[in-house]
């Protein structure tokens, strides 16, 4: 047995959450998600720090993706289970409500406006932050019109800070997977979130463009301070970037804590190796 | 023409009017409505009205199905809502075709929000089952003489000599109502250019192409679809109600599922969630239907029987050609001559 797998050190990654859920960035206290016999969500309870980059790892069905529409309110939890965001309780509020609150999320498959430019996905976006009263959009003058001047300047400088101007008014279908997944992040970006949950946003890029993605991430991540949840199958990105993991299996909390100490747990080597 | 883009400040590129080809353009073009009456003659300028009339609709159905994306199949049963609303104002109270209209458009609003609640919980095609439900209800409501307390009559005329307020400004000749709505369209083409490039009208279409995505980025997708409704409604509702002016009398038999059909294709064959779009296609519509007309009437009196046919061969045709109708196809010819005689 190495120093690593005392019993001691195998307890802390078994332990509850880093942070109390109530008091944490996003955090979650006695979740329990069932579809009719199976149960998705085990009984999860994780706090995220504010600032924090952690990352929700497991096999297919383990219940990542479950636990992250509970997280942003596509799903209602069982009854019992708590969402809480800047330590505030938002198991009543709707996805939408919690989108304005600051829970930023992209997708997996890319849930992007195809046939729409770049330009205007992360606009449509941004409109929902700042928008005109109906009037002054009907007559399109002074304040309605300034503010959707001050919107597309802010547009432009996140399309900037993407590296996306030159796709700017290419329909997003048109556009390869790698730019796709940069726009779906730009246009979450311009909610202007305190909280970013990236489900498998390095699925299907290439080595460079996850280089890519990763710069972005950690500049926004340490420069910024927005508080990243990913859900990733690729072990090296999440042990690179991750500071803390935390590993589901059959909807349950099978490990948490910082990379090296949950790569190198028996348990976790067995789920993804079947090995010991 | 320019071949990139030229703009200086987020203000221009946001303009209406953006190159000066497009300012030379619009002041040659300017004029014609105004000298349309003076040249043309009576059936050219009835053609005309009907064209601005539709727009005003086909307009209002673009912010609800174009930019919102709900298939709404009452379009006959709100222009009705507006037509009959208005005509007892102006007929019995005199007070006017613009509180007609506002009276009008803003009942036709509310029962169209109200037709739009069960969007809550369903979308696609059962939306398209519920209001078509409108359509059937109201045909019967304008039908049945034993509700004439409410709607006022099947059938009623309304009068030739209307005030725009009261009594004031009347307006009765074929060149007055054309002028009356000519100002009417322009002010309802502008409102809905400027609402496309606001916020209101980008949430709408995201809404169209993905409410999941909707809800996770903020929109209240409930709430906004809603609001399509209200805008869409009114405009419609407005429509109704100067279609009453245009046509002189009001009667069920002009707010069939056919109008909505009708309204449909011009939308589809224009370009849907583009106004200039919507404007193109009622226009062309209603042009190809008079020549059509007029071509069959040649061959022999009951040969406009087949008008159907050519209709939806032409309709066909266009759709298989460009799906995104013609202002689409429009802008595939400006980008060639815009890059002419490169390729790229």
């Amino acid at each position: 047995m190495s120093t690593q797998d005392t019993p001691t050190r195998r307890a802390d990654l078994r332990s509850g959450p880093h942070v109390p859920p109530e008091r944490a960035a996003l955090g979650c206290r006695d979740v329990t998600k069932t579809f009719g016999a199976v149960t998705a969500c085990d009984d999860v309870s994780i706090g995220i720090d504010d600032g924090e980059w952690v990352s929700i790892v497991g096999p297919n069905g383990a219940g990542k993706t479950t636990l992250l529409n509970v997280l942003n309110g596509f799903y209602d939890p069982d009854t019992g289970g708590r969402i809480f965001l800047d330590g505030e309780d938002v198991t009543a509020d709707r996805a939408y409500k919690r989108a304005r609150k600051g829970l930023g999320r992209t997708f997996q498959g890319l849930e992007l406006f195809d046939d729409e430019d770049v330009l205007e996905n992360v606009m449509t976006t941004q409109a929902v932050r700042e928008r005109p009263n109906l009037l002054s959009a009907l007559l399109f003058y002074r304040g309605g019109r300034r503010l959707e001047a001050e919107n597309m300047r802010r547009v432009e400088e996140i399309i900037d800070y993407l590296e996306l101007w030159e796709y700017r008014h290419d329909t997003v279908a048109s556009l390869p997977l790698g730019i796709q997944r940069r726009v779906d992040l730009a246009r979450t970006l311009a909610l202007d979130p305190d909280v970013l949950l990236l489900d498998e946003a390095m699925s299907g890029l290439t080595f460079d463009e996850k280089y890519d993605m990763v710069r972005f991430l950690a500049d926004l991540n340490e420069n910024e301070g927005l508080t990243l949840v990913m859900i990733e199958h690729d072990l090296e990105v999440v042990t690179d970037v991750s500071e803390r993991m935390v590993v589901l299996n059959q909807g349950g909390v099978v490990a948490r804590g910082n990379p090296e100490d949950v790569t190198n747990d028996p348990e976790v080597r067995n789920i993804y190796t079947g090995v010991d | 023409m320019p071949c990139g883009e030229y703009f200086t400040s987020y203000d221009d590129r946001m303009g209406l009017i953006r190159w000066r080809t497009e300012r030379v353009a619009f002041l040659l073009a300017l004029p014609i409505p105004f000298l349309i009456p003076f040249v043309l003659g009576g059936g050219a300028v009835s053609m005309l009205t009907r064209i601005f009339v539709f727009v005003i609709a086909v307009l209002g159905l673009n912010v609800i199905l174009g930019y919102a994306g709900e298939i709404v199949l009452a379009q006959g049963a709100f222009m009705a809502i507006g037509a009959y609303s208005s005509t007892r104002i102006v007929a019995e109270l005199g007070a006017g075709l613009i509180p007609g209209m506002l009276v009008g458009g803003l009942l036709t609003a509310t029962i169209a929000v109200i037709f739009g609640l069960p969007s809550w919980k369903v979308k696609g095609f059962y939306i398209a089952i519920s209001t078509l439900a409108l359509q059937f209800i109201a045909l019967w409501f304008f039908q049945n003489s034993e509700l004439a307390f409410i709607h006022g009559g099947s059938q009623q005329n309304v009068p030739r000599e209307v005030g725009l307020i009261g009594d004031f400004a009347t307006v009765s000749t074929a060149t007055e109502q054309y002028f009356l709505i000519l100002t009417v369209t322009v002010i309802f083409v502008l409102a809905t250019l400027n609402l496309s490039r606001t916020g209101i009208a980008r949430v709408f279409r995201g809404i169209h192409e993905n409410d999941l995505s909707s809800a996770v980025l903020g929109i209240n997708v409930f709430k906004n679809k809603l609001l399509a409704y209200a805008i869409g409604g009114f405009m419609i509702g407005v429509a109704g109600s100067l279609y009453s002016i245009y046509i002189g009398f009001v009667d069920p038999g002009s707010y069939t599922i056919e109008l909505t059909l009708e309204h449909y294709v011009m939308l589809l064959l224009g370009g849907m969630g583009r106004v200039w779009g919507a404007i193109i296609g009622v226009a062309a519509v209603t042009i190809a239907q008079d020549e059509i007309r007029t071509l069959l009437r040649e061959y022999a009196a009951d040969a406009t029987t087949l008008e159907p046919v050519f209709f939806g061969v032409l309709i066909i045709v266009v759709l298989a050609v460009e799906p995104k109708g013609i202002i689409a196809g429009l802008g595939q010819i400006k980008d060639y001559l815009r890059k002419w005689p490169y390729a790229y």
